[in-house]
Parts: structure tokens; C-alpha cells; sequence
């Protein structure tokens, strides 16, 4: 919305500075966008070219004598209207212009001595000049004067963004009455007096629906359509309404000062003599104002003549009673419409206007009738209208206002702050609300233009944001619990900040496109689809956060950044279910000494023993590693891994699959996905700490050679079996497998550490508890390397 | 012999200065060795009567310590030498780049939202989350936002069916916690989140982004108290000497509403680009709970109030750190992800 604070303070007394008013208005009506001059260039001048010569040396240039009162001198003009005896603005030399300042230059050989000016060339938007070329003012402006000033332009622009609620700021009338309550100074509104002739309106209406719920009318004949007076165009162009003719303007100026939207008809269309508001037919066809055939449904509410629609009531007129410029007779409506059937029909054909703007978001009711007072004195005035007597009407609006009741104690008990009956007082008479206050409680009587404030809470507001929000106090309020972090979100957090000592932590988008919602999904999980998405590539929500991580590694790649180490904590998401898992992606160096020739790449076993080391100091238990029963989709069969905990799978490890690289377009990654809230209910952390031995441990080492297929784990499990309780840990210190073994066989070399609680291991008991596991072993194919 | 004669022979005799440690065991022999100096000196006390014996005993005992502390004095020299020599050969040139681990990074965004968790709890807060899928009654009915409501219109949603769609404001999550304690515990939450709004990414616009909610309902809490506990965020976020100002809004289901600014941290107050000249930057908003949201949600809003507050949290790191594009924070770029270190 924008206002013209001229404009403004013909409504309401200003008694700050500018920049207060701004202040106080952004702090207690509503945001403010920008406050600035309407047109920023200072020091033009109205100039009469005398003289238009043909430049010598140009075939589009002019040398142009230009009058400005002072002074008579050329000015090189290359407009393609330029005409002698014609009124123009001239920016002379020093003139600072949107395009930079004026100077006296030579063009083309020519001495030329300032500008002769586009309204653009000022900073106006060029639909208010309407041709190419330079400007031309009436031909009687004087000489000599500031233009901005002649056009009635010369004001400062309060622009204010508002929010859903605050529909009554959408017309003058209703920012001065927010200001005198603000600047606690005086709004005002004059009575309207016009002539009305002899005869009378003789144009009946009615409605046959409940959406038109007012409805007044004027008839005014032998208006003469024109141009309007240099005023109302400037008003208009100020905000942003392009001036068409003085019939137009004036419903347009009359809607911005009052937020009524009138609707002018060409009284000689309206052959029945009667209006008869209507919703439409289903189907039904009508040619609006723009000459454009609109198809109707039952929700469009119609202003007919009792027969055939003459205008798609609040959103827009038809071209059969449109006003023209040889029109001699008007009727003029001022109705109300129920905003839910504009909104559904301006959205439905998309036709959204200055006037369905406001009638959507709720109008003024009491401002109907003085919006067409308004509109028939200035035809009076302006096309010289003849009004005839009275105007049929209908009105089934509510007669009463809206009364809402506050005590005094809950204001003080929501604001925790004491206010005097002067302060309140004040807030409510601001805004001309009438009021009574009895034993502790106001009762307040809310005018219709305030549609917004329906219960005691609105009005807690409208008392907090005009006595003003810096006048409320800090407090903090007292607390009896402790704030906590429960301990899965403990847990997530020790996750991510264990994780994030190695790998850098990412967020990518929940939504992906169709291939990558189930990618690594071995579950087949069902796919929840968007229904209006914005594009093909974000339409589900991912079952993976995998797909996103390799997308990652792909950018990151694009950008020459070879070694990368990413993990995300994110949710995968079903229609009833999200979980939250915990996924990497890994490529390149983990790290590397250049200069010495070391380096070291990430494989599975960096990959295991990281999350291995996570899972430790997240004190997860009974939980391992096995080969997937089926490959895993996107993995490496022979390079992955299922993690189990207890038996229940809960996550992967693995190399991604060849395929998958290639689709992916990433190098070599090896990748993990952990559901989070199973890994949690997988962490035992400490309760009562283990007894440890006073006694010194005895270590043995042993090189086994077992079957290639042997895994690692399966070994230390069958060790565990045959060794005795002393043996207290196991660990592996080397593998081989080559040409000194048989085909089929490895050899594992391991620590074996035993202790005991009550007494020092001698050598003999230990050597007993080696031999027996050795014969154990012996009976499983596995035996002591030679 | 006399003392001060043998000390003066063997000094002149270890005088080498870069003498070997071969060369002083020859030397030290030639005195202390079986055919040494001393030990013929002792081989002649058998000549002597009894009487002299012990004197002559004592005297040369005494050279023979004498001679020993000399050559252990020029021993532990040369040892001391030869450890210099030997450190000295094995310098490194300290000024070779260390060795490179690959150190990782929390993601900025989480940064945010740990340090405003752990603002909160200190105050007294619990940390809530609700479904980034979410029904229609919850993302909109519960916050006062019917059908036709125009506030609807401001966040285009993303629908999967009529009832289900992506949540457009972690607000939903005040909705849970409410039912969840049934109208009678007071309610002291933040919850952080995911949200997701119908608009194309470009350098303000993210149709993903990050929301903090805030609500305490109780029968006493205030609107003094929101402007004290949003100071205190506001200094924890942007620094000590944070002012804030409270500005008129409107959000469906606080009223009063309000818009949080806090005193631009940049300029201090005079103006600059980042506070477009006013000397406050626009950082959440807030109010009082609507009276029909907490109807709804089982709290009698006869006898309860609360207060509610909701920021972006990428408006907030993007305001700490100077940045300029959202789409940076999901771009994952390394250099700029490893900047948060
Ligand atoms: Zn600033």
C-alpha cells in the first residue's frame, strides 16, 4: 500500500517530524517498506522550447532553444516527438538524475546545456507518460516553476507492507485513523455537500442473493468526460493508479481514499430501469471490461438489469455498460459483496484488481455511502454532473456493532504492566472505538472497519501496540524444572559430534526424484508422492539420505575437491513412520603426509573400524558385522556388510556397487546407513563398573591356519569356546594368505591375553589352556602353523 | 709422587680437545690399567717397613682417586659431546607440513540450533519434535488457520493427499506437546525442525528450511516474560550488548503478535547495508497464544496463558556469519562446510 503523506494529512493532524512518524508508524501500525519523495530529483524547471533546429551532424539529434525564464539556452535533445511552442521539464546543468548528474557536454560538436526530460528519466514509471519521448505539460504551465511541484508530484511516499489481518489500511482513511491514535492527534472527515436536482434516480435495485449484503446508488447525468484536473492525476499517480478520465478517476480516488470500490455503469445500458444483484448461472457467458468471454459459475455474484449480467460484481464491469468517453449519463454503485465469493471467482479467473483486493479482504460497511457522496460531489465538480434526487438502496448489514468486554486486571495480567485509565482511555478514543467503563471492566464497541479485533486479545493488542511495545518490561519467567535434553537426544547429539571429528556433517533435501527415493531402500518401503510438486527431481520423500550424499560427493567432485567425507543425520519417511537415520559417504585420502610419500585411502576397514570406534565411546553392545544374506541394493556383494544388533539388522556398511558409481557419477565411496533410534536402544552405558585384576596378565601368540572361508569372527568364537574362563581377551594381529599356504587356507596370527582375579597365571596353566584350545581347534580343520 | 704433579701430568696429557673416547681409555690405562702408573706405585709398597705402609697406603689411594675423577671428568665431556653430535645429525626441519587427517565439521545449521537448545534448557525448556509429515489438523486447524484462512495462502504447502502434507512450520509441534500433556502440565518447549514450503530456491527462498519454535504456557507466564526471554536469546545469538524492539504483526495463532527486531550488530545503531539504515534487523516472530489454539489443544484459556516464538534458522546464521545465499547452506559445498570447524 502506498500513501501520499499529503494525501494523509488531509485526514489526520501530523504533529512529528517525518522520521518520527515513520518510526512511531513501523512501530505501532504496521512494517514500512521505504519513505521517500515520490520523485527524488531536485531543481527541474518548467522550459518552452522556442526553436527546433536539425542538429548538423546527426539525423536524430535536435538542437532545441529552450526558454527556462532565467535563461534561454540549447539543449541537444534526441527524442523522436521533440515540437516547437511546447512545455517541457528541463533538468539544467547540475541536476542530479536517477542516471547520474547533468552536466554541459558537446554532442556531436554541440554545446548542449541540460535535458529535456521523459517522466522515466525522473524515476516515474513510464506507463503514467503513455508515448515515447519527452514529457509535454499543459501548454499554459508557466515558465520558470519546479515541474514536480505543477504535476502535483512533489510529495513523500509512506510505502507499508501489510499483514492478512489489517484490511482496514488499505485506504487513507484507514492509516488516519491508526495515525491520530498513534500521534494521538485529531482525524477528521468532512461532510460531503452536493446539489441534487429535481428529478429523481429512477433506477430501482434489489438482490435476490445474501452475498450482496448493501447496496447505493447515484444517478448523475450529463456528465462531459475528460481529462482530470493536474490534482487528481497526480494523487492517483502517486499511488501507482494510472489517470484514464475524470468519470474513472474519480471511482479510482475515491476507492484508494476510502477502500470502497465503486463501480461506474453507462446509465443508458440499464434498459429495465432496475438492478438486480444475482448469482450466476452455471455455464452462464459474459464479456468483461477487457473484451475477454468469461464463463460464470454459480458462485459469481452478477449485477444484472433483471435480465442479462452487466458486471461480475466487485471484480469487474462488461463491456455493454462500460463507461466511454461520448457516455453522457452514469449510474454509480457502491455496494458490499461477501468476500468468500470474490475471492473464489477473482482466483478462478484469475482476475485480481484493486477493487476484488479489498472486497476480498473485507471492506468498511460504513463507508459505502459516504464513498458515493464522495464520488457524486467531485463528478459535480470535475464533468460537471448533474445528481439526481435520492438513489435506490438496500442495506442488511448488522445495525449494531460488535461489543467486546475486557477487565482491567486480565490486561495487566497478560502485559504485566500497570495502565492508567489515561492510557487506556486514550487507545481506545484514538481509534474511535466508543467505550464505557465499569467496575473494573471496559466495554468496548467495535466499528465495522476494524473486522479484525474479535475478542478481548485483539484488543490487548490494539491497547499494547498503540501505547507502545518499549513500555512492556524483560522479565524472565521463573522456572521449578530443570530443562533437560532426554537421552535419545543426548544420544544424537554425542553421534554427530563424534562423527563430526572425522567427517564433515551435511543437511540435504528430504525430496528427490523417483530413482532416488528407494536406491539403497532394502525394505521396499512405500513411497510417499507429492501431489504438487515443484519439480520432477523433488517429488518424494526419501527412504535414503545415501542418494543425497552421493549427489554431494558428485558436486563436490564438479568443483575439483577430491577427498570426501560427509555424514548426514537425517529422517527416511513413510506415511505413518519417519525414522532417523545416521548415513556416510567416504572417497578419497584419510590422510597423508605428501612430502614423505605416505598416504592412506579410505577402504571398508576405515569405514568399520570409525564406526566401530563410534559405537565404543557410544557404549553400544552385542552388536556386529555379518555378510548380507542377499546383496544389498548398490553395494559391492563381496565388499559389504549387515550390521546386526542382537539379530536384528539395523544398518549396512559397504563399497558401492560399480553400477551405482557410475550412475552416481562419483569415484570410489564407501558408504553407511545406521537407523539411529536402534542404534540408541543398542547403547548400554555403564552401570556399576567391572572388578579388574590385581594380578598381572600372561600373553601368548598364535598363528593359525584355518580355511579361507573362515571369517575372522567365527575364529576368535570358536577360541573363546575351547579357552577357559582365564582367557580374558583375543585379538588379531596379522593376515596372510599366499604361496607358502596350501589353496583354500589363510593364516591368522592372534593375541590371546589371559588373567585371572584370585591369583598369578603360572606359565604350565596357561600352556594347559593353550594345548586345549589347540586340540579344539584341531577336531574344526584348524591347526598350528609349522 | 705428589697430588699437585700427577694432576698437573694427566691434564696436560687429556688437553686434546676433540679427543676420542679410544684415546682416553689408552691413556686412563697407562695410569689406572693392571700395568698402569698407579698400581706399580702400589707394587712398591711391599718394599717398605712396617710402619711406613699405611702412610704411603693413604698417599697413594689418594692419587689413584685423583686420577680416576680426572678421567671421568674428561669421559663424561666426551659423552656429553658425542650426544650433541649425535641430536644435532638428527635436526627435522620443523617447518614441513604436519601430517593430514581428515578432520570433519558440524554442519552450521546444527551449530545454530545446539547453541539455541542450550540456551533454552539452561532456562528451563525441554526439547520437543513432531512429524515432518503432518495432517492438515495439526499444521493448520490446532494453529487457528481453517480452510479459507488467508494466512494459508502465505505458505504454499506441499500436499500429498487432502489431509497429509509436509509441515510448513514446526508451530505443529506446540499442537503435540499440548495434547500430548493433556491440558493440565505447563508447557516449556522449543522444538527445532524441518519445514517445507512451495516456493522456488533462489538465494532467499529455500522450499526446505529450518524452524525453532518456542512455547511456554502456564496460568502466569507473560508478555514481559517473552521480551526477556527473547532479549536473552537475542544477546546469546548476536552478542552482549543486543537491544531488542517488539514491532505489531500477525500470525493465526498468537495475539498480540508480534515482529523481533534486535539492534544491528554491525553498525551498532548508525545504519548500514545490512540493517537497510534503520539500526534493527528483523530476526523472529512472536506473541501471546491465541486463546482458540489453546481451547483447541485442551488448555482452558480461561485459566492458562502462554506465549509463543518461531525463527529461521538459517536467517540466523545467515545474519551471524554474512551469508549472502541460502541455497549455500544445502549446497554442502566443502569449502564452505569446513569454514565451521
Ligand atoms: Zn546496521
Amino acid at each position: 500500500m502506498l500513501i501520499p503523506l499529503k494525501l494523509l494529512k488531509e485526514y489526520v493532524d501530523i504533529n512529528v517530524d517525518d522520521k518520527e512518524f515513520v518510526r512511531q508508524f513501523s512501530l505501532k501500525s504496521a512494517e514500512v517498506d521505504s519513505f521517500a519523495p515520490f520523485v527524488s530529483v531536485k531543481g527541474l524547471t518548467i522550459g518552452k522550447i522556442l526553436k527546433v533546429k536539425e542538429h548538423p551532424d546527426s539525423n536524430h539529434l535536435h538542437i532545441t532553444t529552450v526558454d527556462t525564464g532565467d535563461t534561454v539556452q540549447d539543449i541537444v535533445c534526441g527524442a523522436p516527438n521533440v515540437m516547437e511552442g511546447k512545455k517541457v521539464i528541463v533538468a539544467k546543468e547540475g541536476v542530479s538524475l536517477p542516471g547520474g548528474v547533468m552536466k554541459k557536454a558537446l554532442i556531436r560538436g554541440v554545446e548542449s546545456c541540460g535535458m529535456n526530460c521523459s517522466l522515466e528519466e525522473l524515476g516515474i514509471d513510464a506507463k503514467f507518460q503513455g508515448y515515447e519521448g519527452i514529457y509535454y505539460l499543459d501548454d499554459d504551465a508557466p515558465i520558470g516553476i519546479d515541474p514536480i511541484a505543477y504535476l502535483h508530484l512533489d510529495d513523500m511516499i509512506l510505502e507499508i507492507e501489510l499483514t492478512p489481518n489489517r484490511s482496514d489500511l488499505l485506504s487513507i482513511i484507514g492509516v488516519a485513523h491508526d495515525t491520530a491514535a498513534m500521534l494521538n492527534t485529531s482525524f477528521h472527515l468532512d461532510e460531503i455537500k452536493y446539489n441534487e436536482k429535481e428529478e429523481e434516480a429512477d433506477i430501482s435495485v434489489s438482490t435476490e442473493t445474501e452475498n450482496c449484503r448493501a447496496y447505493y446508488s447515484k444517478v448523475i447525468k450529463n456528465v462531459k468526460i475528460k481529462e482530470s484536473p493536474s490534482w487528481l492525476k497526480g494523487a492517483l499517480i502517486k499511488m501507482n493508479v494510472r489517470p484514464i478520465n475524470n468519470v474513472v478517476d474519480v471511482t479510482n480516488y475515491v476507492l484508494m481514499i476510502t477502500g470502497q470500490p465503486l463501480h461506474a455503469f453507462n446509465y443508458n445500458a440499464i434498459k429495465t430501469k432496475k438492478i438486480v444483484v444475482k448469482m450466476a448461472e452455471d455455464k452462464e457467458k459474459f464479456y468483461t471490461l477487457d473484451n475477454k468471454e468469461r464463463i460464470l459459475s454459480k458462485d459469481d455474484i452478477v449485477i444484472t438489469d433483471g435480465i442479462t449480467p452487466l458486471c461480475l460484481g466487485g471484480v469487474m464491469g462488461g463491456i455493454e455498460s462500460e463507461v466511454e468517453n461520448d457516455t453522457t449519463s452514469i449510474f454509480l454503485e457502491s455496494a458490499n459483496f461477501n468476500p468468500k465469493n470474490i475471492q473464489r471467482t477473482s482466483k478462478r479467473l484469475d482476475l485480481v484488481s484493486e477493487s476484488s483486493t479489498r472486497f476480498e479482504k473485507g471492506i468498511d460497511p460504513l463507508m459505502s455511502k459516504y464513498a458515493l457522496d464522495l464520488a457524486a460531489y467531485l463528478l459535480e465538480k470535475l464533468a460537471s454532473g448533474e445528481i439526481l434526487k435520492g438513489g435506490s438502496c438496500f442495506n442488511n448489514l448488522p445495525k449494531e456493532d460488535k461489543k467486546i468486554e475486557i477487565s482491567l486486571e486480565k490486561i495487566e495480567k497478560v502485559l504485566a504492566r500497570h495502565y492508567s485509565s489515561e492510557e487506556i482511555d486514550k487507545v481506545f478514543s484514538g481509534l474511535s472505538f466508543d467505550f464505557s467503563y465499569k467496575d473494573g471492566v471496559y466495554q468496548v464497541s467495535i466499528p465495522p472497519r476494524r473486522s479484525d479485533i474479535e475478542t478481548y486479545q485483539d484488543l490487548i493488542e490494539e491497547i499494547v501496540r498503540i501505547n507502545g511495545y518499549e513500555k512492556i518490561a524483560s522479565s524472565i519467567p521463573a522456572s521449578y524444572s530443570a530443562g533437560k535434553h532426554n537421552d535419545y537426544q543426548k544420544f544424537i547429539r554425542k553421534l554427530r559430534h563424534l562423527l563430526s571429528f572425522s567427517l564433515n556433517e551435511v543437511i540435504t533435501y528430504s525430496l528427490v526424484n523417483g530413482k532416488e527415493v528407494s536406491y539403497f531402500d532394502n525394505k521396499e518401503m512405500e513411497k510417499v508422492k507429492i501431489s504438487n510438486p515443484l519439480s520432477d527431481e523433488r517429488t518424494y520423500m526419501r527412504h535414503s539420505l545415501l542418494p543425497s550424499l552421493l549427489n554431494t560427493l558428485k558436486y563436490n567432485v564438479y568443483h575439483k575437491i577430491e577427498d570426501n567425507f560427509i555424514f548426514e543425520i537425517g529422517r527416511n519417511y513413510t506415511l505413518d513412520k519417519e525414522e532417523t537415520l545416521v548415513s556416510g559417504a567416504l572417497s578419497g585420502l584419510i590422510s597423508s603426509t605428501l612430502w614423505s610419500g605416505k598416504k592412506e585411502e579410505a577402504d571398508f576397514f576405515y569405514v568399520k573400524g570409525l564406526l566401530e570406534n563410534v559405537f565404543t565411546k557410544l557404549s553400544i553392545k552385542n552388536y556386529c558385522f555379518i555378510y548380507p544374506a542377499s546383496p544389498l541394493k548398490g553395494l559391492h556383494p563381496g565388499v559389504s556388510a549387515v550390521l546386526l544388533s542382537g539379530r536384528e539388522p539395523i544398518g549396512f556398511i559397504g563399497l558401492i556397487h560399480p553400477e551405482t558409481q557410475k550412475e552416481f557419477d562419483v569415484p570410489k565411496t564407501f558408504v553407511f546407513e545406521i537407523n539411529a533410534e536402534k542404534l540408541y536402544n543398542a547403547s548400554h552405558p555403564l552401570k556399576t563398573v567391572k572388578e579388574i585384576s590385581k594380578y598381572p596378565s600372561i600373553k601368548r601368540d598364535l598363528a593359525l591356519v584355518v580355511p579361507s572361508s573362515l571369517t575372522a569372527e567365527s575364529l576368535m568364537g570358536k577360541i573363546k569356546k575351547y579357552g577357559k574362563r582365564s582367557l580374558s581377551d583375543i585379538s588379531i594381529f596379522d593376515l596372510y594368505t599366499g604361496e607358502k599356504l596350501e589353496k583354500d587356507k589363510k593364516q591368522l596370527a592372534l593375541t590371546l591375553t589371559f588373567s585371572d582375579m584370585k591369583k598369578t597365571l603360572e606359565a604350565v596353566e596357561v600352556d594347559s589352556y593353550i594345548a586345549e584350545i589347540l586340540a579344539g581347534l584341531l577336531n574344526e580343520g584348524i591347526t598350528l602353523r609349522e | 709422587m705428589e697430588k699437585e704433579e700427577l694432576k698437573k701430568q694427566i691434564k696436560n696429557e687429556l688437553k686434546e680437545k676433540d679427543m676420542s673416547m679410544q684415546k682416553l681409555l689408552e691413556i686412563k690405562a697407562a695410569y689406572l690399567g693392571k700395568k698402569g702408573l698407579i698400581p706399580s706405585l702400589m707394587g712398591e709398597m711391599k718394599n717398605l717397613s712396617q710402619e711406613e705402609k699405611p702412610a704411603y697406603g693413604e698417599k697413594v689411594n689418594a692419587l689413584k682417586n685423583l686420577a680416576a675423577d680426572l678421567f671421568d671428568e674428561k669421559k663424561k665431556e666426551i659423552e656429553e659431546k658425542e650426544i650433541g653430535q649425535k641430536l644435532e645429525s638428527e635436526k627435522v626441519d620443523i617447518t614441513l607440513p604436519g601430517k593430514e587427517f581428515n578432520t570433519g565439521s558440524i554442519h552450521v545449521l546444527n551449530e545454530v540450533i545446539e547453541e539455541v537448545e542450550d540456551l533454552f534448557i539452561g532456562l528451563g525448556f525441554e526439547v520437543k519434535d513432531g512429524p515432518e509429515i503432518e495432517s492438515d489438523r495439526f499444521n493448520f486447524e490446532l494453529l487457528n488457520i481453517p480452510k479459507d484462512h488467508p494466512a494459508r495462502a502465505m505458505q504454499d504447502t506441499f500436499y500429498i493427499n487432502a489431509e497429509r502434507l509436509l509441515r510448513t512450520q514446526t508451530s505443529g509441534a506446540q499442537a503435540h506437546t499440548m495434547i500430548e500433556y493433556g491440558g493440565k502440565k505447563d508447557v516449556r518447549i522449543i522444538c527445532p525442525g524441518k519445514v517445507y514450503r512451495r516456493d522456488d530456491d533462489d538465494a532467499t527462498h529455500s522450499h526446505q528450511f529450518t524452524q525453532i519454535e518456542g512455547l511456554v504456557v502456564n496460568k502466569d507466564v507473560t508478555m514481559a516474560d517473552l521480551k526477556g526471554t527473547l532479549l536473552t536469546l537475542a544477546r546469546k545469538m548476536f552478542g552482549e550488548d543486543r537491544e531488542i524492539r517488539l514491532r505489531p504483526s500477525y500470525f493465526p495463532f498468537t495475539e498480540p503478535s508480534i515482529e523481533v527486531d534486535v539492534s544491528c550488530f554491525k553498525c551498532h545503531g548508525k545504519g548500514c547495508s545490512l540493517c537497510k539504515n534503520t539500526g534493527w534487523i528483523e530476526i523472529l516472530g512472536a506473541g501471546m497464544v491465541n486463546n482458540n489454539v489453546l481451547d483447541m489443544c485442551g488448555y482452558d484459556s480461561k485459566v492458562y496463558q502462554g506465549y509463543a516464538f518461531g525463527m529461521g534458522v538459517e536467517r540466523i546464521a545467515m545474519l551471524k556469519y554474512g551469508i549472502d545465499d541460502i541455497r549455500l547452506f544445502y549446497m554442502n559445498d566443502k569449502r564452505f562446510i569446513e569454514q565451521f570447524k
